[in-house]
């Protein structure tokens, strides 16, 4: 956990290898999270799937750095994760991106969970998928 | 990390019952696609995918599902699934496979179709 100290919100931040084995771990972490905040268990169902969802697609498209960042944090009463994408094609290399309906699956399913879900900038230029719950 | 997946095949009549037991994603999901399509090879056209023990399944299991379910109708057959629970019924209607595949409440249900 960062942050908190200083007027700022607490971040909690997870990083992995990027490997499929530890995508169970961030929807641990995010379910984690969510007790804590207590969010409804529907939503946490929800949150588990999407963060599976951007994790999948985070080691489709490589990662960054060979890890698998996520991060949550407090934004009023909505809680925020971030998945660090790789700046791979879908299109290339590895077991999900030889599937495109999979990998068009993982942005679909996140939009359908969360209407603020969006793929955006992050601070260091890596692709962020971005969502939040309530 | 995720806990490895326990899948059983077996067969009832002229159904080939596939128990599955754990968390289905990127990790697990080649396990059941291994056991599907063994069974496919083998012969098997009628599956009914048990998921009473499955706790979470995202779309790599999905993937596995539509890719087996395709694979059955092209030899005849047909695949069934049995007991989602909850979220994975929701998943299932999210994407329309609800639609696609059936789902019934029990194996009983789903091999007397």
């Amino acid at each position: 956990m960062t942050g908190g100290q200083n007027g700022g919100p607490p971040r909690f931040k997870l990083t992995t290898p990027l490997e499929p084995p530890y995508i169970a771990t961030a929807r641990m972490f995010a379910a984690s999270l969510a007790r804590q905040f207590d969010l409804p268990e529907d939503t946490i169902e929800d949150l588990k799937l999407a963060m599976s969802e951007a994790c999948a697609r985070a080691v489709a498209t490589g990662g960054k750095d060979g890890r698998l960042d996520v991060a949550a944090e407090r934004r009023g009463d909505r809680l925020v994760f971030e998945v660090v994408q790789g700046s791979g094609s879908l299109a290339e290399g590895g077991e999900v991106a030889t599937d495109s309906m999979e990998a068009a699956l993982h942005l679909e399913l996140i939009g359908a969970l969360f209407d603020d879900a969006e793929s955006v900038a992050g601070p260091d230029g890596a692709q962020v998928i971005r969502f939040s719950a309530a | 990390m995720t806990e490895s997946l326990f899948v059983e095949p077996k067969e009832r009549g002229s159904w080939t019952v596939v128990d599955v037991k754990g968390e289905i994603d990127l990790d697990t999901a080649p396990q059941l696609k291994a056991v599907l399509g063994d069974a496919i090879k083998g012969g098997a056209i009628n599956i009914a995918v048990n998921l009473e023990g499955v706790e979470f399944l995202d779309s790599s299991g999905l993937g596995v599902l539509i890719g087996s379910l395709k694979r059955c109708k092209e030899a005849g057959g047909m695949l069934a699934l049995v007991s989602p629970r909850r979220p994975i019924r929701k998943v299932l209607s999210i994407t329309g496979l609800d639609k696609v595949i059936p789902i019934h409440d029990t194996v009983e249900e789903a091999t007397s179709a």
